[in-house]
């Protein structure tokens, strides 16, 4: 039985332990990006409106807890922003992150339970920090890397750094896979009602417009009245999310599937209004943010060791946590300088970054072939001429 | 720098397959991710779930089923066609003290249609279903018809 049990888990260990490129720098670039990431959707939020709250409904494991105090409450974004802004420095790194997993996971049971917001706020407040807590995402562009040791090398490819972007992408495909799972066998849903998209496409439109003021797009009512174009939306979602686990097997599908997904996020927040924002710390974790920097003239590189003390570290993060209710500069920071209306318009400025960033990985692709096939041809050549 | 990897492995599995198992078995579907619509919240236990559709018949294609997701917003008039108004003005006389999305609905539908119907039937069901913890549903239906056949008459 233990025999046949450790047979079973080299699969997964294999897996687990491929080598992979800067692997400590990716995970250590993703600690700040999460950082900034959160920040920026807690500009948004503001618990202090928890005072007209309606309803106090938990979930299910945590029916017993009392509701909170409201003197009390005000508190916990600050808290929880103190916390971020030390995580983006990077100092004491583990402490903090375990830290904001445990306040990321009050506050993510606050907004649950008074307005009954996104079930996905788990992945950003408690997934996320959970899995971390426990790597070493702080080893590198960090205050800790300043009084360590020893850092990591440059390019290092260990896994040890990057399991906890695996860990996600398994429960990421489970995600998927069990969300096209669900629409399969739901009656009367997703696949026996031929109308289902179509309906769907005009009524939660409109739902994310009352609730929260999504911009409406004009489309939904055009797309909703040709059959074949909700059929092709009702087969092509679910094939994507029952196909979706691939992603574990195979190098190409991971490739292509990390491709599509901005598309896939994108197109739920202009026809549905539904930007899914708490799930892009997931991604995150997956996104290789050394290849991407090192594509712009931000020298990334100098950052290894952040040059800041660590009380200067503390300093700066109280400074930005007692204002964040206080005045309004971090919320209009991190909010992204009053360039988004709210948190939700986040894709009309993603999706053309990503589509520019798509172009340029094409345009180096097809210009490192055009130069290898022209370099390759004049070797070949040369025999010839001679 | 130097790692028991062996342990890392057994802590990358640890922390993978609690919240992976976690996800599956314990009963907190409540918080589940991509428990997000909640169509679906009431697979995996039991429940009793009482929710409104709206049936519109646009001229004469087949009856559209529009689902009600959720009723609690209340909603603003804000178009002057005539016929649209007739149509809200009909559900707001429902005893219904959730009347802000279906407005809304009867718009976009008739928006959809490109408000070139003669007549419009609007039916109101409220289906009350019961569903074991294995997601198997029973479920009861009652219906109230509306019929707008030109402006102003209601049959």
């Amino acid at each position: 039985m233990i025999k046949t049990f450790r047979r079973l888990s080299y699969i997964p260990g294999r897996w687990i332990k491929t080598p992979i490129e800067n692997a400590a720098e990716r995970m250590a670039l993703a600690r700040i990006v999460y950082s900034v990431f959160f920040l920026f959707y807690l500009s948004y939020t503001d618990l202090r409106e928890t005072g007209y709250m309606f309803g106090w409904l938990l979930p299910r494991p945590f029916g017993t807890l009392p509701r909170p105090n409201e003197l009390l409450l005000p508190w916990v974004e600050p808290l929880l922003v103190l916390l971020l802004v030390l995580l983006l420095f990077g100092l004491w790194t583990r402490v903090v992150t375990g830290l904001v997993w445990l306040v990321g996971s009050y506050w993510v049971l606050v907004l649950q339970a008074a307005f009954g917001m996104d079930k996905l706020l788990v992945i950003m407040g408690v997934y996320v920090p959970l899995l971390a807590c426990f790597s070493h995402w702080g080893a590198l562009y960090s205050v800790d890397a300043r009084y360590a040791k020893a850092i990591p090398e440059r390019g290092v490819r260990h896994w040890v750094y990057f399991w906890p972007a695996r860990s996600m992408l398994i429960l990421l495909a489970f995600l998927y896979f069990s969300a096209g799972f669900y629409k399969l066998i739901y009656p009367g849903g997703w696949l026996q009602n031929p109308s289902f998209l179509s309906d769907f496409l005009q009524i939660k439109p409109i739902q994310s417009v009352i609730s929260n003021g999504t911009p409406l797009n004009p489309l939904v009512t055009f797309i909703a009245q040709y059959e074949w174009l909700t059929r092709i939306g009702q087969y092509g979602i679910l094939a994507f999310e029952l196909t979706f686990p691939v992603v574990l097997v195979s190098g190409a599908a991971y490739l292509l599937y990390m491709r599509l997904l901005p598309f896939f996020h994108a197109a739920n927040a202009f026809l549905f209004g539904i930007p899914f924002l708490p799930i892009m710390p997931a991604y995150i974790l997956l996104f290789d943010w050394k290849n991407f920097l090192d594509a712009t003239p931000i020298e990334i590189d100098r950052w290894r060791t952040f040059p800041l003390t660590w009380w200067q570290s503390v300093g700066i993060a109280g400074v930005v946590a007692l204002g964040w209710n206080t005045t309004p500069i971090p919320r209009f920071l991190f909010g992204g300088f009053g360039l988004f209306e709210s948190n939700r318009s986040f894709w009309y400025l993603m999706l053309p970054i990503i589509l520019v960033w798509y172009g340029y990985n094409l345009w180096q692709w097809w210009r490192k072939r055009t130069t290898e096939g022209g370099t390759a041809g004049a070797v070949r050549a040369a025999p010839q001429a001679e | 720098m130097d790692f028991d990897e062996q342990r890392q492995l057994r802590l990358a599995y640890a922390i993978t397959g609690v919240l992976l198992v976690g996800m599956i078995f314990l009963p907190i579907y409540y918080i589940w991710p991509f428990m997000h619509w909640n169509l679906y919240s009431s697979i995996g236990s039991a429940s009793t779930d009482t929710y409104t559709t709206y049936r519109v018949q646009v001229g004469t294609s087949p009856p559209t089923n529009m689902y009600s997701y959720d009723f609690f917003t209340s909603d603003d008039y804000s178009s002057t066609q005539e016929r649209m108004r007739l149509i809200l003005d009909l559900i707001a006389e429902t005893p219904n003290d959730q009347i802000g999305r279906p407005r809304r609905i009867v718009f976009n539908v008739l928006r959809s249609r490109g408000f070139a119907a003669e007549a419009i039937t609007l039916q109101q069901c409220t289906i009350t279903q019961n569903r074991n913890r294995f997601g198997l549903a029973s479920s009861s239906e009652s219906c109230e018809d509306f019929k707008v056949l030109a402006d102003g008459d209601r049959q």
